[in-house]
């Protein structure tokens, strides 16, 4: 942005909005660097707020990769707020990087992550306060490379006209080679933009969509999904990091000036789970499991400690307490922490009391109240979705949690999932009571602060990639039934009863599980005014109806669409490494209330992962699975 | 050992709310290292204590903080270490022990030194400012609406005006502004220059005005004194 500009935006705009920290740049540990003596330009496009878009690790591992180049740079672009947006429009103003405040139009490759479906209206209108066409077709080699990648690129088709190329799986080692391609090719540039993109489809784990062509047969039923030129591999498979003790990690990472949805210091101590639930996206996406050894914890620990002087670690994960060095970590760190008034936190716990214990040991103060997921109310239906959990280790947890002197329990719960009847809805309503019941028996909240026991239902959604994704989702009326069935059956004082807006999840479950059709009513929902669909107060349910309707979409088509095993599904194409046979082993043993235990502690199921993706699973424990085993 | 730190807040740093302020020191005196002394308690925090409060969007050349240590260092020292660990917008004038006696500077600051620049929609004439910064001051009481959070207060910002002069600078028109400040009232510069629009008819882009504090004092009925003097 020109000075004049950056003036005016400093001086007239920024005072009149809210939060205008979230603009500001400049913050502790970013990196500024010389635009004209750097050779290659990425944004990173996060499509939500700051404070939402900071807090995720990916973003931060990202901007730390690349700025570690020499040759690159990556600054950082957020989604304007509503306030924001309205101003950069009325002055023509196109949206803006934060490090140096350049429009996106300046960079070479424009990157978006994609965690969330309701966020892809974001992504259309970023692209377009960006004044960048949303049509990858419309785009030459004048314009940035715009390409995407994160947990909803494992169905990227909804997104499939709109984005040049996708990143599959995990994005350290390929970022790298995909930087090394442009670079070399901007030398002067052979083939324009499809010269570029040939050359990218030869990188394992790129997604080029314009090289595919969907066939679909009378019923609209995909018939075939081929490239369409020499040189495209038929089945794009994930990255995977192969030593994640050794993968670059940001111990500078930025300490936003204004308060962020995670404000405290994420380190990962391992990635991947294999407990199995059938549900999990995350899951199935970033097997196999693999620990960092607990002395590279300690040293990334210490550095982050020193660089940030945040008072507050989060060890991070999928299950935190299936770490197997979980125990002695957690015991180093906080006496080593301990004298400067610095905190742990442990986000995702299992339910045992193993888990409370350690809960325990990092809450010694301040105890904040725990969570814990139980997901289904009957023993059936946890086995159906294979969450390995039975009411016996939740009375045991909570049990234990209570006499440790915690007061507040969150009780998560799921509705809609497959095979499910009244019985299950009933389940989730006698756990939330049995709860309470042990909290009066042991006497809890007599004295002061009062027992709170809270119980959320989210709604099931089918996700490409799991073992549920043939499986239908409910339709509205249906999850609507479910959650007033559950609010008459959950009558008592001390449990507040939480639900998700069906609505959003019948919109999330059609785009989880959608086409290359649905690409034009997503674009028309953002042209009708859908953005922060995410955000209650921007979500417009029947401006999306609207949308479907004009383009001939049938949202029920998509949402309610119990696939065959047989049939070819919009995402086959995409291999999270997880083989077919396996998920379709797993949804019939699902069917049958069958249990899957987890390959860490028994024997290896065949999902094929590993020996396709030559990977393994990595646990750093001493006395590694025997030890786990004890545990279970 | 107490100290009292003198900062500025310039640039980036005028979007950070006074919250978001303290979570930033507090962050910068754990990666300086610095020795700061904790509450006892439940949930320990670094003994510290502002002056006042800045509103998000003012700048401000002279804030003062009051921090207590568990060692001994010299303030020099301090200084360096607080330069080296604050983020950009942030800077760190001076620096002076005080005695753990003396009062909090919560309660003896009571006057504020405020630069107010705001858009002009059209042509006005300087005499015309004088004359209307004149009229301004003289009258008896300047009733304004505010918004508290028990509804709607009926405030008189007359009192807590000391002083006020005006000027034009292009296409913007300047006030300076000696408000009351601190526990015993607070008068907001931007109600002053509302209040000061309303009166003159002036057509100010009131919600881009740029505001900024030049100093803080302790007005111990003659003199004005620095915090740091106090």
């Amino acid at each position: 942005m020109t000075q004049l500009l950056e003036n005016f935006l400093e001086e007239r705009i920024l005072p009149k909005v809210t939060k205008p920290s979230r603009y500001a740049g400049n913050e502790w540990n970013s990196i500024h660097k010389d635009w004209s003596r750097t050779a290659l330009k990425m944004a990173f496009c996060f499509p939500d707020v700051y404070e939402v878009g900071m807090s995720h690790l990916g973003t931060r591992i990202l901007y730390h990769i690349v700025n570690a180049r020499p040759d690159a740079l990556l600054e950082r672009v957020f989604a304007p707020w509503v306030d924001l947006e309205k101003e950069l429009r009325e002055h023509g103003l196109p949206l803006f990087s934060l490090e140096s405040r350049r429009p996106l139009t300046d960079f070479d490759l424009v990157g978006f992550t994609l965690q969330y479906e309701m966020s892809f209206t974001n992504i259309l209108n970023m692209l377009d306060l960006a004044k960048i066409p949303l049509s990858s077709a419309e785009r030459d080699e004048s314009y940035p490379l715009i390409a995407a990648g994160g947990p909803c690129g494992f169905n990227p088709e909804p997104l499939a006209p709109f984005i040049d190329f996708f990143v599959i799986g995990e994005g350290e080692e390929v970022l790298n080679e995909v930087l090394d391609v442009i670079k070399d090719w901007k030398q002067d540039k052979p083939g324009g933009k499809a010269g570029l993109l040939t050359q990218l489809v030869q990188v394992p784990g790129i997604y080029v969509p314009a090289f595919y062509s969907v066939e679909y047969d009378t019923e609209g039923k995909i018939s075939a999904v081929r490239p369409n030129r020499p040189g495209v591999p038929q089945v794009v498979n994930k990255r995977v990091i192969k030593n994640f003790d050794e993968v670059p990690f940001p111990t500078k990472p930025i300490v936003p000036y204004t308060e962020i949805v995670h404000d405290r210091i994420m380190l990962e101590v391992l990635r991947g789970c294999t407990r199995g639930c059938r549900f999990c996206q995350a899951g199935m996406l970033y097997r196999p499991v693999r620990e960092k050894s607990p002395e590279t914890l300690y040293r990334q620990a210490r550095e982050l400690m020193e660089n940030t002087g945040y008072n507050e670690i989060s060890l991070t994960s999928l299950s935190t307490s299936d770490y197997s060095c979980v125990g002695p970590v957690v015991e180093t760190l906080l006496n080593e922490f301990e004298g400067q008034g610095v905190g742990l936190s442990l986000p995702s716990l299992r339910i045992d009391s193993f888990s409370v214990d350690l809960a325990e040991q990092v809450q010694r103060v301040r105890k904040t109240g725990l969570t814990f997921a139980p997901e289904a109310g009957t023993q059936r239906l946890r086995d159906v979705i294979n969450k390995g959990v039975t009411e016996e280790n939740l009375v045991e947890a909570v049990t234990s949690a209570f006499q440790h002197g915690w007061t507040t329990i969150k009780l998560y719960f799921m509705i809609g999932l497959p095979t499910e009847t009244e019985e299950d809805l009933d389940g989730i309503a006698y756990l939330a009571n049995r709860v309470v019941r042990i909290a009066d028996e042991l006497g809890v909240g007599k004295k002061g602060k009062g027992l709170k026991v809270t119980v959320s239902a989210s709604s099931f959604v089918p996700k490409a990639g799991t073992p549920f994704q043939w499986e239908p989702q409910d339709s509205l009326d249906t999850l609507r039934e479910k959650q007033n069935y559950l609010k008459s059956r959950i009558r008592n004082r001390k449990i507040t009863f939480n639900w998700h807006d069906a609505k959003l999840s019948v919109i999330e479950g059609v785009f989880a599980r959608g086409d290359r059709k649905l690409a034009a009513a997503l674009e028309r929902a953002w042209r009708l005014g859908c953005k922060f669909d995410g955000w209650t107060e921007h979500f417009h349910y029947e401006l999306w109806m609207q949308a479907f309707a004009e383009e001939g979409i049938i949202p029920e088509a998509y949402a309610r669409r119990s696939f065959e095993h047989s049939d070819i599904l919009p995402w086959e194409h995409i291999g999270s490494g997880v083989s077919k046979q396996f998920l379709i082993r797993e949804h019939r043993k699902a069917l049958e209330a069958a249990r899957t235990p987890d390959c860490r502690f028994e024997d290896c199921h065949c999902c094929r992962l590993c020996n396709d993706l030559g990977v393994s699973l990595d646990l750093k424990g001493r006395e590694g699975k025997h030890a786990l085993q004890d545990r279970i | 050992m107490r100290y009292r730190i003198e900062f500025s807040k310039l640039r980036e740093a005028r979007f950070v709310s006074h919250l978001d302020t303290v979570k930033t020191v507090e962050r910068a005196l754990r990666r300086g290292k610095i020795p700061m002394a904790f509450s006892e308690g439940f949930n320990p925090h670094p003994k510290m204590s502002f002056g006042s409060a800045l509103a998000v969007g003012v700048t401000s050349d002279k804030e003062y903080l009051d921090l207590e240590l568990a060692r001994d260092w010299e303030p020099d020292r301090l200084q360096e270490a607080l330069r080296q660990s604050l983020p950009s917008g942030y800077r760190v004038n001076r620096v002076s022990r005080v005695s753990l006696r003396s009062p909090a500077l919560m309660s003896v600051i009571n006057r504020a030194d405020y630069l107010v620049r705001a858009y002009l929609n059209g042509p006005v004439e300087s005499a015309a400012v004088s004359e209307l910064v004149r009229k301004f001051q003289d009258l008896p009481e300047i009733r304004v609406e505010k918004n508290t959070k028990k509804g709607k207060k009926e405030v008189d910002l007359r009192p807590g005006i000391f002083e006020l002069s005006g000027q034009l600078q292009g296409d913007m028109l300047i006030l300076r502004m000696l408000l009351q400040s601190g526990s015993e009232g607070n008068i907001r510069p931007e109600d002053v220059l509302s209040a000061f629009n309303d009166f003159g008819k002036l057509g100010l882009d009131v919600t881009t005005a740029q505001i900024h504090r030049l100093a803080l004092y302790v007005f111990d009925g003659e003199k004005m004194l620095s915090p740091m003097e106090g």
